[in-house]
C-alpha cells in the first residue's frame, strides 16, 4: 500500500519516515514519480524567490468592465427608467448618459476588484462581510423646494453586495398636475443630467436603480420635476424638489 | 447653488470604504468559480480577476517589458476569458492554466504585431530587421506561476515556505522567528509543498 502524501512529502524533504514506508517508496515507481514532482516543485520555489508579482493598475479592471459591459451577452440588470429618451439639458451629453446607462452592473465590481487586488498584495486582510443582506446608506440628500427651501423629502443612496446602487426617494405626496413626476440626477457641473425614472404620483417611497459610474461621474444632485406628456423628453425646468447627495 | 461636498472615496472610485464588497475567493473553490464564470456570472469574473490578475499581468510584463503593453494584454486576456467562457471546462484543470494559455496567445499576438511594425519600419528605411527577442519564456512562466501559487497559500504558510526554501533557513530558525511550535512549521512545509505541487500542475509551461 502506498504511503500517504504527507509521508511522501517527508521523503522529498529528506525527513525520516517509518521503515516500511521507506522500503515501499524505494521500489514503487508511482511513489518515486510523486516524490520527484515534489522535489521539482521545491526547486521551482527556490528559483522563483526573486520573482516579484506586479498587480495591474485599477484602470485595467475599469477598461475590462467597460469593454464587457458593451457586449450584448452580458446579463445586464434591467434599466429602471421608463423615460423614453435620454434627456439633456444642455443638448451635448446624450452619449455620456447612454454610456452611463449601459453599465449598470460593473461599477461596484471594479471598485471591489481594485481593492481586492491591493488586499491580495498586502496579504492577510480582514475578511469582509459578504453576506450581510442589509443595504448600507452611502450618501444622503435632503430634498427641498427650490423657491422657499421647504423640506419636502429625502433621498438615500443604498449599496448592497453584488448589486448596483439604489437611489431611494422618500417624499411627501407631490402634485403632478396634468403630467407626471420624474426623478433626475444632475451632474455637479450643472450641465449634464440623466433621468432615473418616473415617480408614481401616489408614491411616498420609491427605489431607482442607478450605477456607481454615474455617481463617480458626478451625477449627485437629486431632482424631482413635474413633466408634461409632451414631445420634449428633456427636463421641463419645473423642479419641485432638489438636494445634493453627500 | 451649492452642490455640497461629496465623499472623496465615492467620487474617487477605489477606496477602503468598499472593503466590505471585496469578493472573497477564499470561500470559493476554484472549480466552483470556474463553473460560475462559464455560466456568465459577472461576480465570478471579478473574483477571477482578483485572484489571477497579478499572474497574468506579471507574465505579460515579463514577456513584453513595458507596462503599457502588459496592461493591454491583461485587459485582453480577461475580456477574452469572459467572451470565451463557454469554452471553459471546469473539470479540465486549474483556471490559472486556462488563463496562462490565453495570456500566451495574447502575448504572441502582440509580439507578432510588433514584429510586423518593426519590419515595416525597416522596409521603409531599407535596413535589415532585427528579430524580436522578447517572448513568454517557459522558465519565466514557471517562476511567475510558482511565485503566484506561493503567494496564494495564505499566511503563515507562504512565509514559512519562503523562509525555508528561498532563504534556506532551518526549521528551528523559522519556528523561533515566527514564534511557532517546530511541529507546526514542519507541518506547514509539508502541506504547503503538497498544495503547491497541486496548484502548479497543468499551469506550468511544459505541461500545457
Amino acid at each position: 500500500m502506498h504511503p500517504d502524501e504527507e509521508t511522501l512529502a517527508r521523503l522529498a524533504l529528506g525527513e525520516p519516515v517509518g521503515a516500511e514506508d521507506a522500503a515501499h517508496a524505494e521500489g514503487c515507481a508511482s511513489c518515486q514519480a510523486f516524490i520527484a514532482e515534489l522535489a521539482e516543485t521545491l526547486a521551482l520555489v527556490r528559483e522563483s524567490s526573486g520573482e516579484e508579482l506586479v498587480a495591474p493598475p485599477d484602470s485595467v479592471w475599469r477598461a475590462i468592465t467597460d469593454e464587457v459591459a458593451t457586449d450584448a451577452a452580458v446579463p445586464l440588470s434591467p434599466v429602471p427608467a421608463p423615460a423614453p429618451t435620454p434627456p439633456s439639458a444642455s443638448g451635448s451629453s446624450g452619449v455620456d448618459e447612454l454610456a452611463a446607462r449601459r453599465r449598470p452592473r460593473f461599477g461596484w465590481i471594479a471598485v471591489a476588484a481594485a481593492v481586492g487586488v491591493v488586499a491580495g498584495v498586502v496579504g492577510t486582510q480582514v475578511v469582509p462581510d459578504l453576506v450581510s443582506p442589509q443595504p448600507q446608506v452611502i450618501a444622503q440628500a435632503q430634498l427641498d423646494t427650490l423657491d422657499t427651501g421647504t423640506r419636502g423629502g429625502e433621498a438615500e443612496l443604498l449599496s448592497s453586495r453584488g448589486r448596483a446602487l439604489d437611489l431611494r426617494v422618500q417624499v411627501k405626496p407631490l402634485d403632478p398636475g396634468d403630467g407626471y413626476l420624474e426623478v433626475w440626477l444632475i451632474n455637479s457641473d450643472l450641465k449634464r443630467m440623466v433621468s432615473v425614472g418616473v415617480l408614481p404620483s401616489d408614491a411616498t417611497e420609491q427605489d431607482f436603480r442607478v450605477t456607481r459610474s454615474l455617481i463617480d461621474q458626478g451625477y449627485v444632485i437629486v431632482d424631482i420635476s413635474r413633466e408634461q406628456f409632451d414631445d420634449r423628453p428633456q427636463h421641463s425646468g419645473d423642479s419641485l424638489l432638489r438636494g445634493s447627495l453627500a | 447653488m451649492g452642490t455640497g461636498p461629496f465623499p472623496a472615496t465615492l467620487a474617487g472610485g477605489a477606496g477602503p470604504t468598499y472593503a466590505e464588497e471585496v469578493p472573497s475567493d477564499s470561500a470559493l473553490p476554484q472549480e466552483d468559480l470556474a463553473v460560475r464564470l462559464r455560466d456568465g456570472d459577472a461576480d465570478a469574473l471579478a473574483a477571477v480577476y482578483e485572484r489571477h490578475s497579478r499572474l497574468v499581468h506579471t507574465l505579460a510584463l515579463r514577456a513584453l517589458g513595458n507596462h503599457h503593453d502588459a496592461e493591454d494584454v491583461t485587459q485582453q486576456v480577461f475580456v477574452a476569458a469572459w467572451r470565451g467562457r463557454h469554452n471553459l471546462d471546469p473539470g479540465q484543470g486549474p483556471l490559472a492554466a486556462w488563463l496562462v494559455g490565453i495570456t500566451r496567445h495574447a502575448v504572441a499576438d502582440l509580439l507578432a504585431q510588433r514584429a510586423r511594425t518593426v519590419r515595416n519600419l525597416h522596409a521603409v528605411a531599407a535596413q535589415p530587421a532585427e528579430p524580436a527577442t522578447a517572448s513568454l519564456d517557459g522558465a519565466v512562466t514557471d517562476r511567475v506561476v510558482v511565485a503566484d501559487a506561493l503567494a496564494s497559500l495564505g499566511e503563515p504558510r507562504a512565509t514559512i515556505l519562503k523562509l525555508a526554501f528561498a532563504e534556506e533557513q532551518t526549521h528551528e530558525e523559522i519556528a523561533r522567528r515566527l514564534d511557532l511550535p517546530l511541529g507546526t512549521v514542519k507541518s506547514h512545509i509539508r502541506r504547503g509543498l503538497l498544495q503547491l505541487r497541486e496548484n502548479i500542475r497543468g499551469v506550468r509551461a511544459d505541461a500545457s
